[in-house]
């Protein structure tokens, strides 16, 4: 079908062009679709229609009740508000608790073997060294127990393993520590550059010279 | 709406096919009547049985048809099954353009596919050759089948303009198109029905 034949239709149905019009300038194609859209409007109109008045009483004695009108989409925002709200609160709960148990507990590295030594200098026998390292350990010999702050030397009496701070430098700074480096060395402070002067991580691992000079 | 189920575009057309369905009342393209008619729905959504009561006579010109052409019969069992259906799901109605007779228009395409059902379970087979005795049950039958075989579009296209008595903005504003592809629809949909037809009949 053409353009100009569905325009020319849609012209002769608004009543803008008139049927002989119509026929004449496109024949047979016209008059199959006329006849086809009088047969569907005719089958339209011929339709009878129930009495309005009397089906609305026989409709309305069914309909006696109001119709349920449910805001859904209002009882799905305050779901989603509450939803947001709780969310919120365990967010800044957790913030919160997590802040006061970091103030009650300070920040403590996992692998605390060189501060077990230096800090419990004659407790006997005492674990130190990396997780998986479980000797035990003599005591500290009395220059480990008095290495003090310079706990690389005590770090040193233990195995050498978790604080294997050398003899030679075990209890004063080095060239090459870190300037940040609180302990300068002592190897207590977990994470930190001490460059072989003891307890170099968290985790306790070796460093890269150990000359376990505490023996 | 004030042209839905009152006035079919093509009734206009040509001085022959000037057929208004009885018990209609055309109101033309008046916009008023279309904010009117929103009011009504917005009424029968609060509960007002009154509003829903002018709906119903509105609409029930072009429900009747819908359901006569899609039953084969008269049916007011199905006509008023539909304004039932319509009350308790108004809530579901959201005013996004598409015009109310477009929505009754889906809720009969349903109720006329139950009745159809209920009649293929509750009538014997021999007893369908009956219904072909009412005048235009045939005609009526053949079209059906012809336009249950056009493409989507096209059939929503034809239900709603001749049945519905929907005007091309209105159709239009349903099928989310515009009105020149909704004229050219129902040229195309005429053509290929007249070749349905025509392969039935030979």
């Amino acid at each position: 079908m053409s353009a100009d034949l569905e325009r020319d239709l849609g012209a002769w149905s608004r009543g803008e062009l008139a049927r002989e019009r119509l026929l004449a300038t496109h024949g047979a194609m016209a008059a199959g679709t006329i006849a086809l859209h009088e047969r569907l409007a005719g089958i339209a109109a011929a339709t009878a229609i129930p009495d309005p008045e009397a089906g609305w009483a026989a409709l309305a004695e069914k309909i006696e009740t109001p119709a349920p009108v449910v805001p859904l989409r209002r009882h799905a925002r305050r779901r989603r508000t509450v939803s947001v709200l709780v969310a919120a609160a365990i967010l800044v709960g957790g913030s919160a608790f997590a802040a006061v148990w970091r103030s009650s507990h300070p920040a403590t590295p996992p692998a605390r073997s060189g501060a077990t030594v230096t800090g419990v200098p004659a407790a006997g026998a005492h674990w130190t060294g990396a997780s998986g390292d479980r000797r035990p350990i003599p005591p500290p010999s009395a220059a480990g127990a008095s290495g003090g702050p310079s706990g690389g030397a005590a770090g040193a009496t233990a195995d050498g393993t978790g604080g294997s701070g050398s003899t030679t430098s075990g209890g004063g700074p080095k060239s090459t520590d870190d300037p940040h480096d609180r302990d300068q060395g002592t190897g207590n402070d977990g994470s930190h550059n001490d460059q072989g002067s003891g307890n170099n991580g968290t985790s306790g691992t070796l460093p890269h010279v150990s000359h376990g000079g505490g023996h | 709406m004030t042209s839905v189920g009152m006035e079919v575009s093509a009734f206009r057309g040509g001085s022959s096919a000037n057929i208004s369905p009885p018990g209609l009342d055309r109101k033309g393209d008046d916009p008023d009547g279309r904010q009117h008619e929103r009011a009504l729905v917005r009424r029968a959504q609060d509960g007002d049985r009154d509003a829903f009561g002018e709906l119903y006579r509105l609409h029930l010109p072009a429900v009747a048809r819908l359901v006569r052409f899609r039953v084969g019969r008269e049916d007011e069992d199905s006509v008023s099954e539909v304004f039932l259906r319509a009350w308790r799901g108004l809530s579901s109605y959201h005013d996004t353009g598409v015009p109310f007779g477009a929505w009754l228009y889906g809720i009969a395409r349903h109720v006329a596919i139950d009745a159809l059902r209920r009649q293929g379970r509750d009538e014997p087979r021999d007893e369908l050759p009956d219904r072909a005795v009412e005048p235009m049950t045939t005609e009526v039958l053949t079209l059906r089948g012809a336009i249950d075989e056009l493409p989507t579009e096209q059939r929503q296209v034809i239900e709603l303009k001749y049945l519905v008595g929907m005007t091309n903005e209105e159709v239009a504003a349903a099928m989310a198109t515009t009105p020149g592809a909704v004229n050219a629809r129902q040229w195309r949909a005429l053509k290929a029905l007249a070749e349905i037809l025509e392969e039935e009949r030979s």
